[in-house]
């Protein structure tokens, strides 16, 4: 209660609405604090000690045709390492979004404590703003952080070849959509709230809601940047190196065909030449993506859910006015 | 008014009956809960039914093929038009993935909905100056979700069972693959009901909502990965010496591969000569890299039920302490 | 005058092994058919007392029995509404009076209950999450009086409603009371809402009993007296004030009272705020089984 006093003096200058805000949330500060001091040490841990060991066990395995000792442990620890800090970051954002949906807005409204706050001279508008702008500075700083380390992490045992960037979950971890999906969590929990007041209902939708932005971005990702065409002879079947979109087989007339079965992967054998040929097929393409576009690919994802958070924020700020009925005064978004 | 009266009247049906009283009113003050999990079951027994019927259908999308047909093989191209094999393993994927995570929401639910909630609003203590002890309430709110997750659970196992036909591991995957081993077995049943008991505990421990919601989803968690961690480690496994032990079975979880060198030196976690198979590639590859004897640690799919009931063993054993602790927690609280 | 409703000996409850006490050595005895109210300033241990006589709370020293035994064994016999009038805000209020019924199978009087509601213009089908303060509290009371229970807990049961619903549901409650020999114990620190609705006081403060009996018995004890400034030896006082050579006094009449003053009986207010103001006033518990009152030393 002390918090929203504080937000409530005349006098008090921008950021203590931000202050009480604060100090109203303070486990949950704390929790944040935890997890991502947690995930810094297992990912600090992961780049100084364990990567190098792996990558050099790796290369002795590969250099001795597999029939020699190797340090298994350090290729395993470093390993499992690497997969639990994508765990931990590609996840991150469902975290906050069960949090904000379950306590930003919609417990307060729940409560009455909201009501509370805005007769302390605080108008709804700037309740909500500073509901967001905390998190969303504290959320920016400790996701950045991780992503980044996450991103060392990875490429100080890329020799190792335990992940390419390609991989799902390290993709998603290695870079800046992550931290957009965060405050995207955070901006739908602000605006399920708004729209259920209730706290465990809020919870639900905004996790789901969250988790399917997340898992869309995941699944149109490789259309977020033009794609390169490459194409390989018959001999070696189709080209799936680095991140590929769609691939398929090429005719005499140039005509795109699907790929029959059996060349997948075994376009050498005989009987399948027979039906390739019998099919025309004179080579194979594959749309795909090298990892020189890993950088487009990320920003375009970003922007993109950075858009949609942004379009959220405005939403929320619509609904809360169409609920209390003050008039709009320049909202942040 | 006049729906009020008809309705408190109205004397109780069967006044004996197992679904009045307290069973009754945890199902009333669950509702939503009832229905979701109502859907759910809905949802996976159609997709099972559907998956058994195709099931032939997706089978002979994968079998051995020629081209031209031959009178024993079907022409290749026919194979190929096939595309239910790929549907039936997503769908038998899908029912598995979610069978093996269901825990998490179970938990989460328990701490949050059926415990934590009604211990922070004081709807408990509402029900417990009814005529209902706190240890009765508390044995209602565990019993009745716990049978029906347990009955819906069982049944979504067995009806997986059949769907699967005959295991084939290209269309269903292999038997030690962690969701096919957590949605074939009676695990996944004790997964579930510690899942519950674990969130029961949280709720109980935390007395507030969303803090159980989130330790209790921590704790499973927790639960799951060391689980999934030991899960090999709970039957003793076999090893296999010699040749066998280069090309093992598919059916077999291979745990370890390992080689003995001509000077005596046992060389762990190594996969040299590894799917040779015939007797000349092998002599040759043990020349060359020095190699006299392999051996290789594995369970054999005869293990799935030793470790599907030490698995469910422990599960349970942590279902049934979750579940003390939490009747002592609330005996210790209440006269 | 032989059956005790509530009976107290050296209660105590500590929250927490280092918390402060909220209740400690409370001593008395409540008869059966008396309504009852437990006054006191917030926090004084008014709702742990009550949460103790409703089997929600174990005592940490002393015990309590409650008609005749266990509070837990008495759980069917007595109805309990908290402060916050908990409810299940998913239910409609029809459905709430239907767990009602299903909770107290041995003794659930339904008609009682839906007089209550349907007195108030409740929509049956209203959910109670869409209720006001005052509805909310009516369903609260009829979950509570449907049960028929000898023994009504009511905390703050009038905290949150304006007036008028107060005197109606208070005129309500004490209908219901009379018609069946209810006991009822109510806490409030509204002195308004307890004059001529109850006729037995506990005054609590500071987690211990400081006055408790008959209404009547413990107003005739206290006498409020105004004369010149003087020793009031051997009278004890509750109270003293001073103004000028005058001095206003609230004691306890323990011999003939000088005959310079006037004396006059204190109302119930007086009695009450005297008490308040002054914590360290040793305490009175009049207990109506044994005749002589008995005044613990303070």
């Amino acid at each position: 209660m002390t918090a929203v006093t504080v937000a409530g003096t005349p006098a008090a200058p921008p950021f203590a609405t931000a202050r009480a805000m604060l100090r109203l949330h303070r486990p949950a500060l704390f929790l944040w604090t935890g997890v991502v001091l947690a995930a810094l040490a297992l990912m600090v841990w992961g780049y100084g000690w364990l990567a190098e060991p792996a990558a050099a066990a790796y290369q002795r395995l590969k250099a001795c045709d597999y029939a020699c000792s190797y340090d298994q442990d350090a290729y395993l620890t470093y390993k499992d390492v690497l997969r639990y800090a994508s765990y931990l970051v590609t996840f991150l954002p469902l975290l906050v979004a069960a949090w904000a949906g379950a306590t930003l807005t919609s417990r307060e409204l729940e409560s009455g404590t909201a009501q509370l706050a805005w007769t302390q001279s605080v108008t709804p508008t700037r309740w909500l703003a500073a509901k967001l702008l905390a998190p969303a500075t504290l959320l920016t700083a400790g996701t950045s952080l991780l992503v980044l380390l996450h991103h060392l992490l990875w490429a100080e045992g890329r020799r190792a070849d335990v992940l390419g960037w390609n991989d799902i979950l390290i993709f998603q971890a290695n870079g800046p959509t992550t931290v957009a999906l965060t405050l995207f969590g955070l901006a739908a929990g602000a605006l399920t709230g708004l729209l259920l007041r209730r706290s465990l209902a809020a919870l639900a939708v905004t996790v789901a809601v969250t988790a399917a932005v997340g898992f869309g971005l995941n699944w149109f990702r490789g259309y977020f940047w033009p794609t390169l065409t490459v194409t390989a002879p018959l001999k070696d079947g189709p080209w799936f190196g680095g991140s590929v979109v769609s691939y398929g087989a090429v005719t005499s007339t140039g005509a795109h065909v699907p790929v029959p079965d059996c060349a997948q992967y075994w376009s050498a054998a005989k009987d399948c030449r027979a039906q390739l040929d019998k099919q025309h097929i004179v080579r194979f393409y594959s749309e795909m993506h090298p990892y020189s576009h890993y950088w487009p690919l990320q920003l375009t994802a970003t922007a993109l859910t950075l858009a949609l958070t942004g379009l959220v924020v405005l939403l929320a700020f619509r609904v809360l006015e169409r609920h209390t009925g003050t008039v709009a005064k320049g909202t942040a978004v | 008014m006049s729906a009020l009266t008809a309705r408190g009247t109205v004397a109780r049906a069967n006044d004996s009956g197992a679904f009045g009283g307290l069973p009754w009113t945890v199902l009333r003050l669950h509702r939503t809960a009832l229905l979701l999990w109502g859907a759910l079951l809905l949802a996976v027994v159609g997709t099972l039914i559907w998956m058994y019927a195709i099931g032939a259908d997706a089978r002979a999308g994968l079998s051995a093929c020629a081209t031209p047909a031959t009178d024993t093989l079907p022409s290749c191209s026919d194979v190929e038009a096939i595309n239910t094999d790929e549907t039936y393993g997503i769908g038998i994927g899908l029912v598995d993935t979610a069978l093996s995570y269901l825990t998490f929401p179970v938990a989460a639910w328990a701490g949050a909905a059926l415990i934590g909630r009604e211990l922070e609003s004081g709807t408990a203590e509402l029900a417990w100056t009814q005529s209902v002890t706190p240890v009765r309430w508390l044995t209602a709110k565990l019993a009745v979700p716990a049978a029906l997750i347990a009955t819906g659970t069982t049944l979504i196992v067995l009806l997986n069972v059949w769907a699967r036909r005959d295991d084939n591991p290209d269309l269903v995957g292999d038997w030690y693959n962690p969701d096919v081993f957590l949605s074939t077995g009676p695990a996944a049943v004790a997964h579930v009901l510690a899942g519950l008991t674990l969130g029961a505990l949280a709720g109980l421990v935390t007395r507030k909502a969303l803090p159980a919601a989130g330790v209790a989803f921590a704790a499973t968690l927790v639960l799951y990965n060391v689980v999934d961690w030991f899960r090999t480690s709970l039957w003793p496994t076999d090893t296999v010496t010699g040749r066998a032990a280069l090309h093992l079975p598919r059916s077999s979880q291979v745990l370890e591969h390992g080689a003995v060198t001509t000077t005596g030196e046992r060389i762990g976690n190594n996969l040299a000569c590894v799917g040779y198979d015939n007797a000349t590639d092998i002599k040759n590859c043990m020349a060359r890299s020095g190699l006299s004897d392999f051996w290789a640690t594995r369970h054999p799919e005869s293990h799935f039920w030793p470790l599907q009931f030490m698995e469910t063993g422990v599960l349970l054993a942590v279902a049934a302490l979750s579940t003390a602790a939490a009747f002592r927690l609330l005996r210790r609280r209440t006269p | 005058m032989t059956e005790t409703a509530i009976a107290a000996a050296a209660l105590g409850k500590r929250f927490g092994r280092r918390g402060g006490w909220a209740l400690r050595e409370c001593t008395f005895r409540l008869p059966v058919g008396r309504v009852c109210a437990v006054v006191g300033p917030n926090g004084a241990g008014k709702s742990t007392l009550l949460a103790h006589a409703a089997a929600l709370l174990a005592p940490t020293e002393g015990s309590l029995t409650v008609l005749g035994t266990h509070p837990a064994a008495a759980r069917e016999r007595i109805a309990y509404v908290a402060q916050g009038k908990p409810l299940y805000p998913q239910l409609s209020v029809a459905d709430t009076l239907l767990l009602g019924r299903e909770l107290n199978p041995a003794r659930w009087d339904a008609s009682v209950a839906e007089r209550i509601v349907a007195a108030g213009d409740l929509d049956p089908k209203a959910r109670v999450r869409s209720l006001s303060g005052g509805q909310r509290t009516r369903v609260a009371l009829a979950l509570a009086l449907g049960k028929r229970p000898e023994l009504l807990l009511l905390d703050e049961p009038m905290a949150d409603l304006d007036p008028l619903a107060r005197h109606e549901l208070m005129g309500l409650l004490m209908a219901e009371a009379a018609q069946y020999g209810t006991t009822v114990v109510m806490s409030s620190h509204v002195v308004a809402e307890l004059e001529g609705s109850c006729d037995y006081l506990l005054l609590i403060g500071g987690g211990r009993v400081r006055l408790a009996g008959d209404l009547d018995d413990l107003l005739a004890a206290h006498l409020l007296t105004t004369g010149p400034v003087r020793d009031l030896d051997p009278h004890t006082v509750v109270e003293s004030r001073t103004t000028g050579r005058q001095l206003t006094a609230l004691i306890r009449p323990r011999g003939p009272l000088p005959t310079d003053g006037g004396a006059t009986a204190p109302s119930l207010e007086e009695l009450l705020l005297a008490h308040l103001r002054n914590p360290d006033a040793p305490a009175l518990v009049l207990d109506p089984a044994r005749t002589p009152a008995q005044e613990p030393a303070a």
